[in-house]
């Protein structure tokens, strides 16, 4: 009886065994990071440095897979469709994790099925006129937009850039007619091309335009390190104005799906440590601002933070869904 | 120029590395291949090579990048001419001439033109962005949402007008495209149109499982019905020429008036190499003394787009390196590995780094001029698929097309597309109408109608402000001019003759 319960508490021993080294085993073969973003702007390139370093760090390859277009939506369910078991990666984003789920329905929950590991790209938006504007100043420009309706450029409706621009318009009183570029670098090409009278670009877009711009103001009222890098000298709209709100909330990272055993989110976690440190933020392009927050839980809270700051905004553009 | 004589010795230096010289013959070859087959495009191409470059310099990242980007365009050609099936969008023009002479025993004569096409039209747009680029960049951010519009509106008149044999079925099929594009969502508001109930439909019907289905599954269930047909040839059909300096010169006007097309359709963003390669192609035919013969066959008809796509990668590079704005899919991706090497591609890129614009002039140079070789090799196997039996092509392109965009997408979805594509494009050529018109409103689609919305936007209910457009108004003069050139001419010639 006894070496029969010996032999039980072994058999499990052994089973417990089995099933730690099953998982002390991960990865065992190529991880497939899934980017919702189409292949060359600045969410993949990051998304591709992370899979370089990732590698080097778990010993298998890290494959970047694009699934652009579908407000993101396609790319998301693809991640979903998969086992969770760490083979699968996603690249999430404000579009993914928040501007659409909170605009539409989707067939998912971004808190609830997705574990997020960490965040890193990250932006801030700010106001720019073009070299040759006759708004030499944020205030200049405000006298400007109130005399007359100024033109202002937007990546796409919806997007923080243009969430920004619409707090800008109720704290201020101003009317726009916006016109939706596209992409970032189009709005400020936009901006050179005389097709807008001001753009909201990113703190860090400075870098490709350089003296063809003038930044005006940042829209962003939570003082960064990096503004004063990117922006010296430039104000955020509660510096200019005090009492005006300005606030914007941009990041993406890394999940795996919700589910997914826990020690391989510890395994992935520990490996993505790598991607906090300066030697890894010394690769981001200069025209990237990287801001980062690593662990589920500090990550979920920045998530919801970016929630409860944006759905009182798209309400107020009628685009929340109810 | 943009920097100093240090600087051109620099970019020398490095591209005459091995490194270098290995990564310009493999881009290439790989370029070149992925051309050919159906459904993989250069923007594809260069994603594949991407992980690559993270291990390299600039220089050689961007030789590399440039290799395979011209040579996709180019290979696209070759199973133009050879199967009648374009390998990239970029080709869809060079299928009427080129697959007809193929199959008139001048295979490797058609083949010679577009080879030889592709090297002037990739030659002279590399001068242009070596010798003019800023000021192409100043053309680049002329182009507003009005502009757009009235590019859009002109190449689609235009293809319509050129592609099909009548004028009401070209128009037909072309609106049926434009129709195709707005399924899915609303690229403005989100709002949702055609969707099925299904996410999938969220992205609208993709482009590349569209054209391949279009194209090639189409070609495909045709060719199954002649399967027993035999095609007579004779061995010199074989043999891959390039045409002499004497043709070439007969050919000349044509020739730079196709580069100076692609190059600045090129620099439009959004425009590709498949829209440079048609505005060619009914430029070229517009102007010819005997348009009847377009579309029977001829080398003008392989030299005008093969000519303009190749030359849209120099002009593509502009807006991409002096505004950080891609001017064409693969060009994004182009721009993506400058930013992975550190570099911020827009106006300050020239002051920075001049011995990088450097490499990439006098790379595109080297870049064109190895192609002749490899291009070479390549369509002497090319001309001898006419010996390939269409039993065997048929099921062979078939499957080429489901690897290829399953392998691209990973999605079941994009195949269905690919399928369905096929059968209406072999529907529409049963009932006698041409699917290129189809094609290209499928691509300038999206295009017109985001620029129309956002024209509309900017214009605030006034009609004058919505025109107030000089480059936009010059582009609808020219569409005009064209409608009418050939009935006012012939009111002349009455007239005179009265």
């Amino acid at each position: 009886m006894k070496n029969l319960k010996t032999l039980a508490i072994a058999m499990m021993a052994a089973l417990g065994l089995v099933a730690e080294t099953a998982l002390a085993e991960y990865p065992d073969k190529p991880i497939t990071l899934v980017v919702s973003f189409a292949a060359g702007g600045n969410a993949d390139i990051v998304a591709r440095l992370n899979a370089e370093a990732l590698s080097k760090e778990l010993g298998v390859p890290v494959n970047v897979m694009n699934k652009p277009g579908g407000a993101h939506i396609p790319a998301t369910m693809s991640v979903l469709d998969k086992p969770a078991d760490g083979y699968t990666l996603f690249n999430w984003s404000p579009p993914s994790f928040m501007i659409v789920p909170l605009t539409r329905d989707v067939p998912y929950k971004p808190l609830e099925d997705f574990t997020p590991l960490f965040a890193g790209i990250s932006a801030s938006n700010a106001l720019y006129v073009s070299a040759d504007s006759p708004y030499k100043t944020f205030e200049e420009f405000i006298e400007g937009a109130k005399s007359k309706k100024l033109t202002i450029g937007v990546n796409n409706l919806g997007a923080p850039p243009n969430l920004s621009a619409v707090q800008l318009a109720s704290e201020f009183g101003l009317e726009f007619k916006t016109l939706a570029l596209k992409t970032v670098p189009k709005t400020m090409a936009g901006l050179l091309g005389g097709q807008v009278d001001v753009a909201v670009g990113q703190v860090a877009s400075i870098h490709k335009y350089g003296d063809k711009v003038r930044p005006l103001i940042i829209l962003d009222n939570n003082r960064q390190d990096f503004f004063e890098s990117d922006l010296p000298g430039v104000r955020t709209v509660g510096e200019a104005v005090p009492g005006k709100q300005a606030a914007v909330w941009v990041h993406g990272g890394l999940a795996v799906k919700a589910g997914t055993p826990q020690p391989i989110v510890d395994k992935l976690l520990e490996a993505s440590k790598v991607l906090g440190t300066p030697e890894f933020r010394a690769k981001v392009p200069k025209s990237v601002s990287y801001n980062w927050i690593h662990g589920t839980e500090a990550v979920t809270k920045n998530i919801q933070f970016g929630i409860d700051l944006y759905s009182p905004i798209l309400d107020g553009l009628g685009l929340l869904k109810k | 120029m943009y920097g100093n004589l240090d600087a051109l010795v620099l970019a020398l230096s490095q591209l005459t590395q091995p490194i270098s010289l290995a990564l310009l013959i493999g881009g290439i070859v790989v370029g070149l291949v992925i051309g050919i087959l159906p459904g993989l495009g250069p923007p594809i191409a260069i994603a594949l090579a991407l992980p690559f470059t993270f291990y390299l310099e600039p220089v050689p990242s961007m030789i590399l990048l440039l290799g395979i980007y011209s040579a996709a365009i180019y290979g696209g050609s070759i199973s133009a001419i050879a199967v009648g099936i374009p390998g990239t969008g970029a080709a869809i023009a060079t299928v009427q001439d080129g697959h007809k002479m193929f199959k008139s025993g001048r295979g490797g004569e058609a083949l010679g033109f577009s080879l030889t096409g592709s090297i002037i039209g990739g030659l002279v747009s590399a001068l242009c962005l070596a010798l003019v680029s800023p000021m192409l960049a100043e053309l680049a951010i002329k182009f507003g949402p009005r502009e757009y519009l009235a590019i859009s509106v002109f190449g689609l008149l235009v293809v319509v007008r050129v592609a099909g044999q009548s004028l009401p079925k070209g128009l037909l099929a072309g609106a049926l495209g434009i129709f195709l594009t707005t399924w899915g969502l609303d690229e403005l508001n989100g709002t949702e149109r055609y969707t099925f109930g299904s996410y999938h439909m969220y992205e609208g019907l993709p482009l590349v499982p569209f054209l391949v289905g279009l194209f090639a599954m189409s070609e495909v269930l045709i060719g199954a019905e002649r399967a027993l047909q035999k095609i007579d040839f004779s061995k010199e059909s074989l043999s891959v020429k390039l045409p002499g300096l004497k043709t070439l010169g007969k050919m000349k006007d044509v020739i730079l008036r196709s580069s100076l097309i692609g190059t600045i359709i090129g620099i439009i963003p959004g425009e590709g190499a498949a829209v440079g390669a048609f505005f060619a192609y009914s430029e070229a035919k517009r102007r010819s003394k005997h348009p009847e013969k377009f579309g029977t066959g001829i080398p003008e008809g392989i030299v005008a787009p093969e000519t303009a796509n190749n030359a849209t990668v120099g002009g593509a590079l502009v807006p991409t390196l002096t505004l950080g704005v891609p001017g064409s899919p693969a060009a994004a991706v182009l721009l993506g590995a400058l930013l992975i090497q550190g570099l911020s591609p827009g106006p300050k890129l020239f002051t920075e780094r001049p011995d990088l614009m450097y490499s990439i002039f006098i790379g595109l140079f080297v870049i064109n001029i190895l192609m002749v070789f490899i291009g070479l090799v390549a369509i002497r196997f090319a001309a001898r698929l006419i010996m390939v039996p269409t039993s065997v092509i048929v099921p062979t392109v078939m499957l080429l097309c489901f690897v290829g965009i399953y392998s691209v997408s990973n999605s079941f979805f994009n195949v269905g597309v690919l399928l369905a594509a096929g059968i209406l494009g072999y529907v529409i050529r049963k009932l006698g109408y041409s699917i290129a018109p189809l094609s290209i409103g499928f691509v300038l689609g999206p295009i017109l109608e985001n620029s129309l919305r956002q024209s509309l936007t900017i214009a605030d209910g006034s009609v004058t402000e919505f025109f107030n457009t000089p480059i936009g108004l010059v582009i609808y003069a020219m569409l005009i001019l064209t409608i009418l050139w050939r009935p006012l001419m012939e009111w002349f010639k009455r007239a005179k003759t009265n």
